[in-house]
């Protein structure tokens, strides 16, 4: 799963940089399962026993058309889910804007996956 | 993006050697020549993977006649095996569905697909590059370790500048130049790598027996011995 390997990176990154505790963003776009997601960051964290505490944030994906400025949320459907997943991207072979049918638009959130340092007090940055 | 650059630093961890094909202008050989490196560096008897990072117009898979294009999903995607190759492509997630993406997410599509996809231990990842010297050129040079780029370059003089130019971005990335459907050496100031002459028919040729009985692969073959060489050179 997708999700495994996330949190393989997540785990990483916070072990690089010295993060406790991290905020993970999920842009929904991407349809990421939270509940496996979680269940990886367990697993791993418990395998290389690091202690890492998290938030997770999950962002609705918001398109604006380039062409005539309305925004719209899209709604992905199983048929399209898997492309999406792994490429976000792909949103742009299935959507278009709802009230000009253009398919140049641009996604001001909800695309992807972000994680970030919730305190920067044991950050190894900050010393 | 940092979360990205530690996944694609994983996924390439256990590539040794990252061999980009190269050129500013399109239409002269590129993704042809990327297909016969990777089937060449294989007869060698390498450990090969190709990945095409031709987002909007990915190729190679019909080159190579891949014909089942399908996600294989294991703690992110493993790549296809074929002809004995590792191969991934855009057109393996999206299809032939148009892709249209303005630049910047050019750069999205293309780390993403590299912290997705799981190489595993290659020798060589020949990378398909599109024409053009914008995001993907750059972005490899920022997020691959130590990428060495082949400019192909036709005789044609805007071919020849393009080719120049993308040699002054990569620097002291680029092995080496090759001209193709030409003969000789040019007036670049690169490592001459070889050249593979105009074959009349060779489309038809590739379609019906495959890319690895074309005199291109005859040609190839020999430009890619000397890019082994030439690397076994620099390092």
């Amino acid at each position: 799963m997708h999700e495994w390997l996330l949190a393989e990176g997540i785990i990483e990154e916070a072990k690089k940089r010295g993060w406790r505790k991290v905020k993970i963003k999920l842009g929904k776009l991407q349809g990421i399962d939270r509940e496996i997601l979680e269940d990886a960051i367990k697993r791993i964290s418990a395998t290389e026993g690091v202690d890492l505490e998290y938030t997770i944030e999950e962002v609705d994906p918001v398109l604006k058309c380039k062409v005539c400025g309305y925004t719209w949320r899209p709604s992905v459907d199983g048929s399209k889910l898997e492309e999406i997943h792994f490429l976000p991207e792909a949103i742009f072979c299935f959507e278009s804007c709802p009230k000009c049918s253009s398919r140049d638009f641009e996604i001001l959130q909800g695309r992807g996956v972000e994680v970030e340092p919730e305190e920067d007090a044991h950050s190894e940055e900050s010393k | 993006m940092s979360l990205k650059k530690t996944l694609i630093a994983r996924n390439l961890s256990r590539v040794r050697n990252i061999l980009c094909i190269a050129s500013g202008k399109g239409g002269v050989g590129k993704t042809l020549f990327s297909c016969a490196s990777a089937l060449s560096l294989r007869d060698f008897g390498y450990k090969v993977g190709l990945l095409d990072l031709d987002i909007h117009c990915p190729s190679c898979h019909i080159f190579l006649g891949v014909k089942e294009m399908r996600i294989i999903e294991d703690r992110g995607i493993l790549p296809l095996e074929h002809r004995d190759i590792f191969f991934f492509s855009p057109a393996v997630i999206v299809g032939d569905k148009a892709l249209p993406l303005r630049g910047g997410y050019v750069s999205e599509a293309l780390q993403e697909i590299m912290s997705v996809v799981r190489w595993g231990e290659l020798d060589f990842l020949v990378i398909d590059t599109p024409p053009g010297t914008g995001d993907v050129l750059l972005d490899i040079v920022r997020l691959c370790k130590d990428p060495k780029f082949v400019i192909i370059t036709t005789p044609a003089k805007a071919s020849v500048s393009a080719a120049f130019k993308t040699a002054k971005i990569v620097g002291d990335r680029a092995l080496g130049y090759v001209v193709n459907m030409g003969k000789g050496p040019l007036d670049i100031n690169l490592r001459y790598l070889g050249s593979i002459p105009y074959i009349s028919g060779l489309d038809d040729e590739i379609e019906i027996k495959g890319i690895e009985h074309t005199a291109f692969y005859r040609y190839s073959t020999a430009i890619v011995h000397k890019i082994v060489e030439t690397l076994q050179d620099t390092n």
